[in-house]
């Protein structure tokens, strides 16, 4: 089937698109997290106060912000995401437009290295199978585990 | 996300600097140590395994932890932190108390 418009301007609007709304929700995000920094700040600081009563609620307000700051990273993933979406419709544009286009292997490959989330790999297998020397995606288990990780060498 | 590890840092006391890519960073490096760098792995300009790697090449980074902070979780780039010279792996999203303590042990075995 024919398409009856041109695909190369309709990738580049959709990442056009996806670059607009990732600019626009990084700037509410910097807002918020600057917002929830203060609290953190006034927290510690409360914190050290001589007040008990004080303290008491600066403990409180310390740990609320702290668990606001971890429920915010949420934003990073999903920015992630769309980058990597947005970067591979500029990939298939590009392919399109190329003179001597590139194999579907070889645009597939480009696209999942530009991946850095497991789930993103695993949904890319799952829809499009496995490219053929790709590092394997982990297990849900063993992924799910690592989050939150820290490892010291 | 520099936001929210700066406000996690800054809760407990530490100063802190940031840059916004990996480039910037190594720039101001070669002109001030500092006692602690967290890094995020993809960066554009310098990721964040190449930065590892050319501070490690500056005096005065030679012993300086250096964190790497990313969403990815798989061993083969976890492994080439490492041989950058990372000192340490923390996969997003991270737990501010847990970075503390994290740092609590980095500075208290320094």
């Amino acid at each position: 089937m024919t398409l009856p418009i041109p695909l190369p301007p309709l990738l580049e609007l959709a990442a056009a698109q996806l670059e607009v709304a990732l600019q626009n929700s990084n700037s509410q995000v910097e807002r918020l997290a600057g917002s929830v920094a203060a609290f953190a700040k006034l927290g510690a600081e409360m914190c050290a106060n001589e007040d008990p009563a004080v303290a008491a609620q600066g403990v409180r307000v310390a740990a609320e912000a702290q668990r606001a700051l971890f429920a915010m990273q949420f934003h990073d993933a999903l920015a992630q995401r769309m980058q990597h979406v947005r970067d591979a419709l500029g990939d298939m544009h590009d392919a399109l437009a190329a003179p001597v286009p590139p194999s579907a292997a070889a645009l597939l490959a480009v696209i999942r290295a530009r991946y850095t989330m497991e789930d993103e790999r695993r949904l890319f297998d799952v829809v499009l199978g496995s490219v053929p020397g790709a590092p394997a995606s982990n297990a849900d288990s063993e992924h799910e585990a690592l989050r939150g990780s820290v490892e010291l060498f | 996300m520099r936001q929210m590890v700066r406000a996690t840092l800054q809760s407990a006391g530490y100063d802190v600097v940031e840059a916004a890519d990996g480039q910037e960073a190594l720039e101001f490096a070669r002109g001030k140590a500092v006692d602690l760098v967290i890094s995020d792995v993809n960066m554009p300009r310098m990721d964040g395994i190449t930065l590892v790697h050319e501070l490690r090449a500056l005096p005065g980074y030679r012993l300086t932890p250096l964190l790497l902070l990313t969403t990815e979780s798989s061993q083969d780039k976890k492994q080439e932190g490492k041989r950058a010279g990372a000192t340490g792996w923390i996969v997003k999203p991270f737990n501010p108390a847990q970075l503390l303590t994290t740092l609590t042990k980095l500075f208290g075995n320094s």
